[in-house]
């Protein structure tokens, strides 16, 4: 291989900057650790029965269900490769027992999963029921640590925390323990940890409690230096695999496999993933552009690494003057070969970038620019060399704000990234968004890397969207129905405020994800989870052309109602519309019919009990009315018959005067009150010398009526109202109980008149006592006592509806008291 | 006389249909389920008139239910005398093994011809 001096010198510019951007990103030792761990994995012996040696023979691959976002416990990287703790010890397995997992990605529901294997199991409970059993043994275990503000002072413990506020995730067993154990803590309940370590940092919460080891990963890989670990809390949370329950022998080789493992093992792989950040951190775009300036040379560098590692050691050797010394020489190679996995894997992501690329030295002048320069700018390195690329590319409509960026980070030598308008050579603008790293090469001389992606159509494309956005988010804002609105990517594009008001799901935890994840919000949200339908699983139950309608250019389903328990109870109704637009594929309708369904409730609990009270003496009524016209009767069953219609006729009358006044009094209140000034003393004792309960003959019984000036009341509905609870009273009574009632005053601003009706009957249980103003609840349900239970529904409305108040105390087989307190107005504004 | 089984739990309800029905059947009355079940193995009524909403102990559907269970009793006619009047209620008592569904309020004239249509059918299976 020959290489001339200038590809050489770009070449080692090029495997220093190559250090210099992996560094950036802080290089974890991953690649490396995995291999040590492994070798020392294979010198593990476990002792397997003979059984087990032949199961495992017959069973020489298992499938195993692996989630992602789970970092670092497990996760995918790059989109190809399952990374993390579990990762690591599914490696081990591997080795010790001969065998292969075949990894696949995790359905979300873990029970869904046709897996042999699950291999993270953080809560063991929810497994019951299903096809697979957690080991015994967890792979991981990590303590519940409290993470504050780094200068916050050191604390003794959970304690220390009380009558603070502390961030916890809402999903999380530690945000239940703690609400148990430490009532004293004020909770602040967060989706992701970024949430969390935000509050901490804005001071929004004193402290943020949560799974030490996944919180200093995100704190890693954040860079955030702010918050820090503080102390432990007495909690802990397992990680765990699972397997079929169908394969005990299985649970048992990994128990017993786990169990080998070493403590050393342990802390390799622990060390691991928490003492190193990871390598997603590297500068990607500097590194992937770079290689493009020579893909070519890389290439046969890796083919030929051999040949050329002689190579350059022998250059580095005849130009040790340009070289710093051999052994950074070999620590490049080294760290070359570490990395030549995903070097390849950049390289490719390298082959398929435009991206154009430029080298400057410290002043801007262009050293070297490369092939997708000119292609983007129409000038050829000849043009540009020895010159600012700025100075050809900028023009009219190029921002003064950016240029003037630009220029502060020549001067400062310092990074940019900066998006701005250049011009080609045809004079044609484009939009570019402009990268340049500032570096100092091998030989400590300053140089620029930029580089330029074209971006012209995404800006375009951004402003196309943002002026529909504008007039959508107009039209969605003032809809008082939630829609999510999913674009062409059947991705969330649109959330509008009635759904986040109804949901508490917020718009930027929802944008860019797929319908499913908002089915996984929601059916968490459901009272009934399993009730919960998406619109495919609604559309196959629903699959049918009445299922289906028409609406404008789109095809619409059916609405499917579900009840939300969280944030808020509410029955929601949802409906979609897919479209052909280009922009959007589907709108999702969310319907708040919860009142809708209060009164759809309401209307088959009335028709039921309509039914019984109203039918039950309608049938006496219609029954004795058509056998005395059609039949012959003695004189004295003649009469019996005509009495029972009399009385079923009254009970009628009295239940429909019930309803009739519970529909008034709902559409209220005052206004449909007749207040007029009304004498206490006749009012009263009209009623009580004429109230008659069938059947007992002991007349109310009434001590004294207090001397108050006339006031103001509805005498009508008030005298409902008694007549109401001395109805209740006598009706729960034994045949002769007595029934009393008692009238005082109570001292207040207004004057309010108190009345107690008191019985001495079979009285209610605390529960039938909480439920006496539901309507239409009867403590009674056998239909002996008639009604319709609106009788205290009605009390209490009509009181109400005076500013008055009701309350109810009773005892079972000791009786009940009721207490009507009415103010006592001498005017009315 | 044939012998009829009233069961309702509202004595209005049960004496309406004594008056009725008096003069035509042998009647015999239980106000609730179980009553009503011990009455018909004990009494063999040709036809029951069974009110579904009863309080306690079991309701009109589940006496059906235990009476269509007994092979013994498999000649009981069952009118089933209900205030629930909605299709879905109807279908449900017919396909539990009723007879016939009167929703109150009802003719008693039409019960009583209804009861004589199932002695009459009663006649017929035998």
């Amino acid at each position: 291989m020959k290489l001339n001096f200038h590809n050489f010198i770009i070449f080692i510019f090029l495997i220093t900057a190559l250090i210099t951007g992996l560094s950036f990103g802080s290089i974890s030792l991953a690649q490396d650790s995995i291999e040590r761990i492994s070798q020392e994995a294979s010198n593990n012996k476990v002792n397997l029965t003979a059984e087990e040696k032949l199961w495992l023979k017959a069973h020489p691959e298992i499938s195993i269900a692996v989630r992602h976002g789970y970092s670092p416990i497990e996760f995918v990287f790059e989109l190809e490769e399952f990374r993390g703790f579990s990762i690591d010890y599914l490696k081990k397995l591997e080795l010790m027992l001969g065998i292969k997992f075949n990894k696949r990605m995790a359905n979300q529901n873990l029970a869904a999963n046709d897996t042999d294997m699950l291999s993270l199991v953080t809560n063991v409970p929810s497994l019951e029921g299903t096809k697979f059993s957690a080991l015994e043994t967890p792979f991981l275990k990590s303590s519940i640590g409290i993470f504050t503000k780094r200068a916050a002072p050191k604390l003794d413990g959970i304690n220390d925390l009380h009558g603070k506020k502390v961030a916890v995730f809402k999903t999380g067993f530690i945000a239940k323990r703690l609400a148990e154990d430490h009532p004293e803590i004020n909770l602040y309940l967060v989706d992701i940890a970024e949430e969390a370590l935000d509050a901490v940092i804005t001071g929004k919460v004193d402290a943020y409690i949560g799974n030490t080891i996944i919180i200093n990963y995100v704190l890693k890989s954040n860079e955030n230096e702010t918050v820090a670990f503080n102390v432990n809390t007495p909690y802990s949370a397992e990680f765990y695999m699972a397997v079929r329950s169908d394969w005990p022998i299985l649970k048992a080789i990994l128990e017993k496999s786990l169990r080998t493992i070493s403590e050393k093992e342990h802390a390799e792989i622990l060390d691991k993933w928490t003492k190193v950040t990871y390598l997603s951190k590297v500068n990607y775009e500097l590194v992937a552009s770079i290689i493009a300036v020579s893909i070519l040379l890389l290439t046969i560098f890796f083919i030929s690494n051999r040949r050329l590692k002689n190579e350059v050691k022998r250059r580095i050797e005849l130009e040790s003057s340009l070289i710093q010394s051999k052994v950074q020489a070999e620590q490049a190679e080294e760290t070359i070969r570490r990395y030549s996995k995903d070097l390849e894997r950049l390289a490719m992501v390298a082959k398929h970038t435009t991206d154009s690329v430029v080298i400057t030295d410290a002043e801007g002048k262009t050293l070297w620019a490369n092939q997708a320069f000119t292609r983007l700018t129409g000038y050829s390195l000849e043009e540009v060399l020895n010159r600012k690329p700025g100075q050809l590319l900028q023009g009219k409509e190029t921002s003064p704000q950016s240029i003037q960026l630009l220029r502060d980070a020549e001067k400062s030598f310092s990074d940019i990234e900066i998006e701005l308008i250049n011009y080609r050579k045809n004079g044609e603008k484009y939009w570019v968004r402009l990268k340049i790293s500032a570096i100092v090469n091998a030989y400590g001389e300053r140089r620029f890397i930029a580089i330029q992606t074209d971006i012209t159509k995404q800006v375009n494309y951004i402003k196309t969207i943002e002026n529909n956005q504008e007039d959508m988010d107009a039209l969605f804002s003032i809809s008082p129905d939630g829609m999510v609105v999913l674009d062409f990517d059947h991705r969330i594009s649109h959330v509008n405020a009635a759904f986040v008001a109804m949901t508490g799901l917020q718009s930027r935890n929802l944008v860019g994800l797929n319908e499913s994840d908002l089915d996984t919000f929601l059916k968490a949200a459901c009272t009934e989870p399993k009730e919960y339908k998406s619109i495919n699983e609604f559309a196959q139950i629903a699959d049918r052309p009445d299922m289906k309608f028409r609406y404008g250019d789109g095809t619409a389903n059916h609405a499917f109602k579900f009840q939300l328990q969280y944030p808020l109870q509410l029955t929601l109704e949802r409906s979609c519309i897919e479209t052909n637009q280009k922009r959007i594929s589907r709108v999702i309708y969310f319907k708040d019919v919860t009142q809708r369904a209060i009164i759809e409730n309401m209307k088959s609990e009335f028709i039921t009990t309509a039914a019984h009270e109203l039918r039950t003496p309608m049938s006496v009524i219609l029954g004795y009315a058509e056998l005395l016209k059609m039949k012959t009767f003695t004189q004295d069953v003649q009469i019996e018959m005509v009495e029972a219609i009399h009385n079923k006729s009254e009970l009628v009358a009295s239940l429909l005067d019930d309803l009739l006044d519970v529909a008034v009094i709902e559409y209220r209140a005052e206004k449909t009150l007749k207040l007029e000034l009304h004498a206490l003393k006749p009012f009263i004792k009209s009623i009580t010398d004429t109230f008659i309960f069938p059947g007992n003959d002991n007349r109310v019984s009434l001590d004294s009526i207090p001397e108050v000036d006339d006031f103001y009341f509805d005498a009508q509905r008030f005298e409902r109202v008694i007549n109401n609870c001395l109805t209740n009273a006598y009706k729960f009574s034994p045949a002769n109980g007595a029934v009393e009632m008692r009238l005082y005053l109570l001292e207040s601003a207004v004057p309010e008149l108190a009345i107690e009706i008191q019985d001495y009957g079979i009285g209610m249980n605390p529960e039938q006592l909480s439920r006496i103003f539901e309507k239409f609840y009867r403590a009674d349900r056998s239909g002996h006592v008639p009604g319709t239970g609106l009788g205290m529904v009605l009390v209490k409305d009509i009181m109400e509806a005076h500013g008055g108040r009701v309350f109810v105390e009773s005892e079972l087989d000791a009786g009940t008291k009721v207490t009507l307190i009415l103010p006592m107005r001498t005017s009315i504004e | 006389m044939h012998k009829v089984l009233i069961v309702d739990d509202q004595a209005d309800i049960r004496r309406m249909m004594n008056i009725a029905l008096g003069e035509d059947f042998d009647l015999l009355e239980a106000e609730d389920g179980l009553t009503a079940l011990d009455m018909v193995r004990q009494h063999r009524p040709d036809v029951v008139l069974l009110d579904v909403m009863m309080q306690g102990g079991l309701d009109g559907l589940q006496v059906l239910e235990k009476i269509r269970a007994d092979p013994r009793l498999k000649h009981t006619r069952v009118i089933l005398v209900s205030a629930k009047g909605q299709v879905s209620d109807y279908d449900l008592g017919m396909q539990m093994g009723a007879n016939a569904y009167f929703v109150k309020p009802f003719s008693p004239l039409q019960l009583l011809a209804a009861i004589n249509e199932q002695i009459a059918q009663l006649k017929i299976d035998n």
